[in-house]
């Protein structure tokens, strides 16, 4: 059994804690466990070949998922599906998702330049994102028109959420398959690198959580809340999180992977 | 019968649909047919997420912006018919996977790499000339040909626009008879022109028409079904009896072939009507 992560390519390249675990206790079950990390390689396409009997998308970049999408192609598996995953890296398509699921989210809104968002200013501020950014890239929030007008040029397309500006915004949920847990994670913009502390999981949350992952057909995932008055709102769902702060972490993700396996 | 274009916008007023001579023709025969035809810019307006939902019984993509693919994913995921698939839009636009299909088809491909770290790519230039191509990019927008291993852009490790990495795409040169041959598909028709690279006037873009024979119309064919797509176009490199796929672009501008708009206005009539009476 050959299993292989594809992972993000840091400085220096090397997994988080977690993964090293995860591979360690794969390969104690007796799978061959190997990391590759797309950027940092050299990949001939019209001899590409499947070697893996699973691959396990860890990285967000665009060449992680253009490889894993061409090895699905050849008949790979990929977990998650490439296309679960381009979904949710994709904000415009997740929030009109999550809205046709029903899942609360904040008020979404997609445009060609932040200008254009004006309107939608009646509502109170708004969260300014890339549309496919991640690690908190290019963030902004804008009370007021002129703020719009400040905001940093988007690329290709902005997208933009009603900012609850008093709602408590440090609650994560992480899924493994069918298991949900709750972290309290302040965000920063290295925040997706740290731990976050266990929390108590509502079991509203955990239905959230479940409908997230049926919504896009994610079985490892992370999904951020804001809570205000009471009430929870998706405001991103990810793919293959860093599980920071998870209890048993390792351990579970892989008894998960190899159930995958067949195992 | 309600179609939708979604078009590119003008360059100079992003709001205003760029539609050429061909389009406009498609346009007028469709309105003559009976059919109501909305033009759609995504990057015109401010789209409430929440709110989108098909109400036209086709949408075409004839824009692959990147807001445009996101929209239409939406629609699809609603139920909208959309020519070309928003899938095979995307495939054709990811140069890395859309090289991958053709080769599960055994379609006759160049050597082709991606990295994201420029060095790696210095020594397969000991081997011959390279192709350096923008991973999603479309009409040779920084399409460049490489001969020197001095090269900058095997200094390179792209990112984007927020510093985020991007991959390189690379081709090895392969022979031609210095043209390139462009087969244009709508449905079952097909035509062939042929022209230099880069098309530099209007003239250029027109091409020259060339025979299209049964190997070229069945490897084009192929590639259009690798892909998944129904309007289509695909660039050959041809020198004697060798032939390589270069390039695919999904609903392109069809130029040089008078009888294009005519045929995309009949089969996009046919999709209509068979997509309305389904809603029907």
């Amino acid at each position: 059994m050959h299993l292989c992560f594809i992972l993000e390519t840091r400085n220096p390249p090397r997994p988080n804690q977690i993964i090293v675990e995860t591979a360690a206790l794969l390969e104690n079950r007796g799978a061959r466990v190997s990391m590759i990390y797309p950027e940092q390689e050299l990949w001939r396409l019209d001899t590409l070949r499947v070697d893996a009997d699973l691959y396990l998308l860890k990285s967000d970049s665009e060449l992680a998922l253009s490889l894993a999408h061409s090895l699905e192609l050849l008949g790979g598996r990929v977990l998650n599906p490439h296309d679960a995953c381009r979904k949710v890296k994709d904000k415009a398509v997740t929030a009109a998702l999550l809205c046709q699921s029903g899942i609360p989210t904040p008020s979404s809104y997609a445009a060609g330049h932040p200008g254009q968002l004006e309107h939608h200013l009646q509502g109170g501020a708004l969260i300014l994102k890339p549309n496919r950014g991640y690690h908190g890239v290019g963030l902004a929030i804008a009370r007021d028109a002129s703020a719009l007008a400040r905001a940093r040029d988007y690329a290709d397309v902005v997208f933009a959420q009603s900012y609850f500006v008093d709602a408590r915004k440090d609650l994560k949920l992480f899924g493994i398959g069918d298991e949900v847990f709750a972290l309290r994670k302040p965000f920063s913009t290295d925040s997706f690198l740290q731990s976050g502390i266990p929390a108590e999981l509502a079991p509203e949350h955990e239905e959230i959580a479940h409908r997230c992952a049926k919504t896009f057909g994610l079985s490892l995932f992370g999904v951020d809340l804001v809570e205000e008055d009471g009430r929870a709102f998706v405001v991103d769902v990810n793919y293959f999180p860093g599980y920071r702060g998870v209890p048993n972490a390792a351990q579970l993700l892989s008894s998960f992977i190899w159930q995958q396996c067949g195992g | 019968m309600r179609i939708a274009f979604f078009m590119q916008g003008l360059a100079g007023d992003r709001s205003v649909p760029h539609v050429s001579t061909v389009m406009e023709q498609v346009f007028g025969s469709l309105r003559k047919a009976g059919a109501e035809v909305n033009l759609l810019v995504a990057e015109s307006r401010a789209w409430d997420l929440a709110h989108i939902e098909p109400n036209h019984d086709l949408y075409v993509l004839k824009s692959k912006s990147p807001l445009t693919l996101s929209l239409a994913t939406i629609l699809r995921e609603k139920g909208a018919d959309i020519v070309n698939s928003v899938e095979s839009c995307r495939l054709a636009r990811d140069k890395i996977a859309a090289e991958v299909a053709l080769v599960t088809r055994n379609l006759p491909v160049p050597a082709t790499w991606t990295t994201g770290q420029g060095r790696l790519l210095r020594p397969l230039i000991n081997d011959g000339a390279l192709w350096l191509k923008p991973r999603s990019g479309s009409k040779g927008r920084g399409v460049a040909r490489v001969i020197d291993s001095a090269d900058a852009a095997f200094a390179e490790n792209p990112t984007d626009h927020y510093g985020l990495p991007q991959p390189l795409f690379a081709q090895r040169d392969v022979p031609s008879a210095g043209l390139d041959t462009k087969v244009y598909v709508v449905g079952e028709r097909h035509w062939a022109i042929t022209r230099p690279w880069p098309a530099r006037t209007a003239q250029d873009k027109q091409g020259q028409h060339a025979s299209i024979d049964a190997d070229l119309r069945a490897a084009a064919v192929a590639c259009g079904e690798a892909l998944g797509l129904e309007i289509y176009g695909v660039d050959f490199l041809i020198a004697g009896r060798e032939r390589h796929v270069v390039d695919i672009n999904a609903f392109p501008g069809f130029k040089g072939v008078g009888e294009a708009a005519g045929e995309i206005a009949s089969y996009l009539l046919r999709r209509l009507t068979v997509a309305a009476a389904r809603a029907a």
